[in-house]
């Protein structure tokens, strides 16, 4: 490794020039990566919590017979919110926030490609989540299930505005996803360090690209679907109306075609995260680093062949659902690969215990559980007996949990010195693991069982004496168990950003890649020189120049754009654009730093879609003609 | 797509041997859409394929010609849009700006075939799945060039202040990529409607 020293000069002109602008209207013009990727973190955390906590008012629902702390359809619309809230506005989001966040310091760039669409992604994501949240207040919670299904959601039986804030607010979270994964293909693509060939990007940022390609084939279709199934609710059109030659099961393949392999752009950016912490924490190369990234696109291309699997019970015909299930078989196979990967780097490493490598071990053993289950249920006569029970609830659980959250909240003890300068608590990161590990196998490895016994899932209450009495209760203690150690994780959260708790050094795991060779948090410019990288841990070889460190000084002979790069005279945002496999430098791109025109479109869609919520055909004008609007300025030529 | 030609990009060497940032932006927005129409393209063929007959024979399916004008039309406009980017390459800005405008007028004209032709149709959009599906891929279908109608005109006022020259003509060569786009995803939707095979009793 070989560097330069800092010129104080040439930092506080990066500094100054990548920085914020002043006051509120700074900060919410925002579009550096940090500044998006910390939100999109923090919100998704904040929708977690609102999520768990509607998740523990229905296990103390369901903790005694004939309990009746709510009523049907209270349960209805908090099942169904808890759903989305969790699938929608906590994992993805939470996900793509590190991937924005991390992924480009961990590529050596300075910021995201197209920073502007980055805020966009964020400002459209939480004006769909407020968007969501205000049914509560509006009198209407969506309560059809958070997939929706037809004729249930239809103009017949929900004939009020309830499944209309599902159907545009999903619409909106949807859109938000998209335009964030453009900007992390694009990134992937364009932004990486000049010798960091393909075959050298960490596995975290190869899984956040494979999300993001998947996210651009799966969203699209539900968006499609969302769209028949609101004209139906609105114009009267008979896209589901089987009565006028539509068909209610169309909506399901549309929305499986999203659905399933959104359970894997939920689980492979996770693995990436896994993959970050344990290659940190064994202190050597991942143990068959190149079939992980081949089993993640592996997994990525599989996934989209498995959307029948939900819909064994639906009568499609033997031949297909035999196809399915063999590709559902098929799937485990790379999942393996990557677990048993996982288990040889810690196995060979010399481990550095920490909060978040217990994650990564809960991790292991919770996803296998769900791995197992999920096989059962990919054989056709075993998924009759069970559809629509318990034993649904506890395997996708077994796998989200287990093959999102963990790793979110050991990515979040990682790379919380990158995020904020500051270090969350060992010890009550420790506690906390051990109450989620043991709170959620309470909670929902009883729910098997219930399901076994023939609990229907989604049902409000239950009589006594069926046999299922002893396991709610369990399930519902393990509930709430595993609701005290998110609260501890909280209390960590809030008690590393006290006013006076120690701030974190640059690198305080010893990590591979490149975002722990700048400061915690990372400063606004990311790195004040041109990097150059020779292998896929470039921190731990003695080649790859890593610009601020280092004793050599910086290389005499290093080429005029770089210099250039390195003291900005023209007060502007540039960085390199690197060619597509071998990263050899191409092109310095000048990005924009400031820009409200984001926000503006994001607004001028939620009133479009609030216009069409209520029938204000002026309303819903108005919003469209603002968007046209706030999409024309932001194209007119000119860096803010 | 060239670099050089990019208000935002500069070339480290002689020439950039890849695509500015924005262009790979379009066209991944593009495979976006593209999978969006593709998704409306499955309902359309999974309702038909479902139907015993398709239309139904209470509905007597109506003239494709209207379409058949639109799709050249379309078709029409993205020549035009070519050649309006070629004409700025070749350094005529007055050329290229009277050719966006003609892409200009073709779209538009194309837009409003098709929504006098739905303004007319005889059946309701909700008297059958085939009259949704009639009703809404038609609409999709304008939509889209409707879309391009706006990216051809941002990038023609661009144009006429001088903002898009010679040298600096990115978004002239998206606003063609994206209008060849649209007439695509037109003529998809479009073919869908009125290229599909009709199916048992109907008309």
């Amino acid at each position: 490794m070989s560097a330069g020293t800092d010129r104080p000069s040439d930092v506080q002109l990066l500094d100054h020039i990548w920085g914020a602008r002043p006051g509120f209207i700074g900060w919410l013009g925002q579009c550096n990566h940090k500044a998006i990727g910390r939100r999109l973190v923090f919100t998704s955390f904040v929708f977690l919590l609102i999520g768990g906590a509607l998740a523990l008012v229905m296990r103390t629902q369901l903790a005694f017979p004939d309990n009746d702390v709510v009523g049907a359809q209270q349960f209805n619309e908090l099942f169904t919110m808890h759903g989305t809230i969790m699938m929608f506005l906590f994992v993805v989001p939470m996900l793509k926030g590190f991937v924005v966040y991390v992924a480009p310091l961990a590529l050596g760039a300075r910021d995201m490609p197209m920073p502007r669409l980055n805020a966009l992604g964020y400002w459209v994501y939480l004006l769909g989540g407020i968007f969501l949240l205000s049914s509560f207040a509006a009198g209407a919670v969506p309560d059809s299930g958070w997939f929706a299904y037809v004729p249930l959601t239809g103009p017949d039986y929900a004939p009020e505005l309830n499944l209309d804030f599902w159907l545009l607010g999903v619409t909106m979270l949807e859109v938000s996803g998209i335009v964030t994964a453009i900007e992390i293909v694009t990134l992937v693509a364009r932004f990486r360090a000049p010798g960091m060939s393909i075959f050298r990007m960490p596995v975290f940022v190869w899984s956040g690209f494979v999300a993001s390609v998947m996210i651009l084939f799966a969203f699209p279709p539900l968006v499609a679907g969302t769209v028949l199934l609101e004209l139906d609710r609105k114009v009267g059109t008979v896209f589901y109306d089987a009565s006028a030659g539509g068909d209610p099961l169309l909506w399901q393949h549309l929305f499986w075609w999203f659905g399933h392999p959104e359970v894997y752009i939920q689980l492979i950016p996770a693995l990436g995260m896994a993959a970050a912490i344990v290659t940190a924490a064994a202190g050597r190369r991942m143990s068959g680093r190149t079939a992980v990234i081949a089993s993640l696109v592996a997994i990525g291309i599989l996934s989209f062949g498995l959307w029948v699997h939900h819909m064994y019970a639906t009568g499609i015909p033997l031949l297909a659902t035999s196809l399915f299930t063999a590709a559902s078989f098929m799937i485990a196979i790379p999942s393996g690969v990557i677990v048993m990967s996982f288990i040889g780097t810690l196995w060979w490493g010399r481990i550095r215990w920490s909060s978040s490598v217990l994650y990564v071990v809960g991790f292991v053993f919770v996803f296998v559980a769900g791995g197992i289950t999920g096989v059962m249920v990919a054989m056709v006569p075993f998924d009759w007996q069970v559809h629509d029970t318990y034993f649904i609830v506890a395997h996708l659980h077994y796998v989200l949990v287990g093959g999102s959250l963990f790793p979110i909240l050991g990515a979040l003890h990682h790379w919380m010195p990158k995020l904020t300068g500051r270090i969350m608590s060992e010890k009550l990161g420790g506690w906390a693991f051990a109450l989620n590990f043991l709170g959620f196998n309470l909670a929902f490895f009883p729910q098997h069982a219930l399901g076994m016994f023939g609990m229907p899932r989604r049902v409000w209450t239950y009589e006594e004496g069926l046999g299922w009495d002893g396991l709610n209760l369990l399930s519902t203690a393990g509930s709430y168990v595993m609701g005290l150690g998110m609260l501890i994780f909280t209390v960590a959260l809030v008690l590393a950003h006290r006013p006076g708790a120690p701030t974190a050094p640059a690198d305080p795991w010893g990590g591979d890649t490149l975002e722990w060779a700048t400061g915690s948090p990372a400063p606004n410019y990311n790195f004040r020189s041109t990097m150059q990288v020779y292998s896929p841990e470039p921190l731990w070889d003695d080649r790859s120049v890593l610009g601020d460190h280092g004793p050599d000084g910086p290389d005499p002979d290093r080429p005029d754009w770089q210099r250039r790069l390195e003291r900005p005279e023209t007060g502007v945002r540039q960085m390199v654009a690197t060619t597509g496999l071998d990263a050899e430098p191409d092109h310095i791109v000048t990005l924009p730093g400031h820009s409200l025109h984001p926000l503006w479109v994001s607004i001028a869609l939620a009133v479009a879609l609030v216009g069409v919520l209520i029938d204000s055909v002026p309303l819903g004008v108005f919003g469209l003609v603002g968007m046209i609007a706030s999409a024309a300025a932001w194209l007119w030529p000119g860096v803010e | 797509m060239a670099v050089q030609h990019s208000r935002t990009a500069e070339p480290i060497g002689e020439r950039a041997r890849t695509s500015a940032m924005g262009t790979w932006g379009l066209w991944l927005t593009l495979t976006v859409v593209a999978t969006f129409v593709a998704g409306l393209a499955a309902a359309a063929l999974y309702l038909h394929t479902g139907q015993e007959a398709w239309p139904p024979p209470f509905i007597e399916p109506p003239s494709g010609l209207p379409a058949s004008i639109a799709a050249v039309l379309s078709v029409l406009g993205g020549l035009v849009a070519t050649r309006a980017r070629s004409t700025m390459g070749a350094e005529r800005r007055r050329g290229a700006a009277i050719a966006l405008a003609g892409a200009v007028g073709l779209h538009t004209a194309a837009v409003v075939t098709l929504v006098a032709h739905l303004w007319q149709l005889p059946f309701p959009h909700d008297a059958h799945a085939y009259a949704s599906v009639y009703w809404i891929l038609t609409g999709f279908a304008a939509w889209f060039l409707g879309v391009s109608v706006l990216v051809l005109v941002g990038v023609l006022v661009q144009t006429l202040v001088g903002f898009v020259d010679p040298d600096r003509h990115l978004e002239l060569t998206h606003a063609a990529i994206h209008a060849w786009f649209a007439a695509a995803a037109a003529l998809v939707l479009l073919a869908l409607v009125h290229l599909l095979p009709a199916t048992g009793g109907g008309g």
